[in-house]
């Protein structure tokens, strides 16, 4: 069964290279200590298969660390984490594509950034192609295809995988309004067959609609983690207060 | 699915990603230009053509087959300059997929190396056509492959330790050039050993890069195999290389993101 569990965990980032120059290196000059920026601290919460989790908080609260930290992207600087079950983070859509190669060859370049190049076939990048109505246009040039077909692949290309634990940042569907449909059906159809998942957004709607549980970040510290609507009540409480 | 069969396939999913990534890499290097993948063997052949007038015609250098000699060494060398100044910027290049996926680093900077790996194979094969028209190759020519694995092993673990070392010092990639400059003369490439004063032949012979790359020129323009003292030493060479780099890989490879 996949699970989910950090205890006390915290993550601090470097300001900056401990030396400025290859000179303060050869010569063991370090800089003062480089600062570091504490983005989440003593972070403790544990998720099960059929938790469905909308994580939310203002700009720089610290949700795309706590994503990344879930994910195993940033390393923790203290603290615990126990993760069981295949993770597929998309916090960035299209990320690492390439604008020279073709439709096709981004599909496999694709699933190689996103360690799924197992699961490549001709069946799935099909899927992926119809999903984004590239079929035709397969052996086009990424570069030629307009920002919204380009974004379409992206979303696709996350959408066709099947992991244990899903991790998404922000990412919504861009474009007419028929695919902007299709895209949330395929969204929650997605959801539906995960068992864990992650999701940020900003639209309180997108959250309430699929989690069953939400955790307000705060300054890089779980303030409140429950029910969807005692989360959001504390928050814009939070936010009023802040007005 | 036995363990042993599981890790093969994994190992083959690795490979096959690498091999991926590198044709992408020559791929978007060469796509849309006249001669796409010709200029990779323009290049080194312009530079052979150069070195031939200046130390053969002009500097009467005497050494027979000179080209042969020449594209035998020089080759190789390119090999390994191309391959560790393109590693030194392949993990700030690929910013955008580390900070977003859980993809190991290595998997983009063995595919750099084999990029250029599958460069020099390219030029390599016009080499050996030219030592085969001036009658130089003979059976030993078959052991190639064997001969040239350790130059293979020490540049991509070269590349390992180049691609994390500059994303701390960004200064390494522009110095690379300077110790390249410099490190060119002290590999026999366009002169033989038999040149060098004795007092000197020991900074030579003990020049990683020499020892890497005599071989080719043994096999190629000697028509003979090399030593095993020379290969063995080869073989030690990259292996206590891979060590170094795996040993920089397990120390940055998590906190590297932070630095891109």
């Amino acid at each position: 069964m996949p699970f989910v569990q950090l205890e006390n965990c915290s993550v601090s980032i470097p300001e900056r290279n401990p030396f400025t120059s290859l000179k303060h290196a050869l010569l063991g000059r370090r800089n003062s200590e480089p600062n570091k920026l504490n983005i989440l601290e003593n972070i403790t919460f544990s998720a099960s298969s059929g938790d469905h989790i909308g994580i939310i908080g203002r700009n720089g609260s610290g949700k795309s660390t706590l994503l990344r930290l879930i994910a195993g992207i940033y390393p923790q600087s203290q603290g615990v984490r126990r993760v069981q079950g295949s993770i597929a983070p998309v916090l960035a859509l299209g990320g690492g594509l390439d604008p020279e190669l073709s439709v096709r060859a981004n599909v496999r370049l694709g699933l190689i950034n996103a360690g799924r190049h197992d699961s490549y076939s001709t069946e799935l990048l099909e899927k992926i192609l119809k999903f984004a109505e590239l079929e035709d246009r397969s052996e086009t040039p990424l570069r030629h295809l307009s920002s919204g077909f380009q974004a379409r692949l992206a979303l696709s290309l996350s959408f066709h995988q099947n992991s244990d634990i899903l991790i998404l940042d922000e990412v919504l569907a861009t474009g007419d309004m028929v695919f902007v449909e299709k895209a949330r059906r395929a969204m929650i159809d997605l959801f539906s067959k995960t068992p864990i998942l992650f999701l940020t957004s900003h639209n309180e709607t997108d959250i309430t609609e699929v989690c069953s549980r939400v955790i307000l970040v705060s300054d890089g510290q779980i303030m409140m983690d429950g029910a969807p609507d005692l989360v959001f009540d504390k928050y814009h409480h939070m936010l009023a207060d802040i007005q | 699915m036995s363990a042993f069969s599981s890790r093969l396939r994994e190992g083959l999913l690795i490979l096959h990603s690498i091999m991926y990534l590198a044709y992408s890499q020559i791929y978007r290097r060469y796509c849309g230009s006249l001669l796409g993948l010709g200029w990779s063997l323009m290049s080194p052949m312009i530079m052979i053509a150069v070195y031939y007038l200046a130390f053969r015609i002009f500097f009467r250098v005497p050494i027979e087959n000179f080209a042969v000699y020449l594209a035998a060494g020089l080759m190789p060398w390119l090999f390994v300059v191309n391959s560790v100044i393109a590693s030194a910027k392949t993990l700030t290049n690929h910013r955008d997929v580390l900070e977003n996926y859980t993809i190991s680093p290595l998997l983009f900077l063995f595919s750099t190396v084999m990029a250029e790996w599958l460069f020099f194979l390219m030029s390599y094969v016009v080499a050996i056509i030219f030592a085969a028209i001036s009658d130089l190759t003979n059976w030993t020519t078959l052991l190639l492959p064997v001969y040239l694995m350790p130059l293979f092993i020490f540049t991509a673990a070269s590349g390992v330790i180049i691609g994390y070392a500059s994303v701390h010092f960004r200064d390494i990639p522009h110095l690379l050039g300077v110790f390249f400059a410099l490190a060119f003369w002290f590999v026999p490439i366009v002169y033989h050993w038999s040149f060098i004063p004795e007092g000197y032949v020991d900074i030579i012979r003990y020049n990683p890069l020499s020892i890497l790359i005599t071989p080719s020129q043994v096999i190629l323009h000697g028509n003979a195999l090399p030593s095993l003292k020379v290969f063995l030493a080869g073989i030690y060479l990259s292996l206590i290389w891979v060590a170094f780099a795996l040993y920089i890989h397990r120390r940055f490879r998590k906190r590297i993101v932070y630095y891109l």
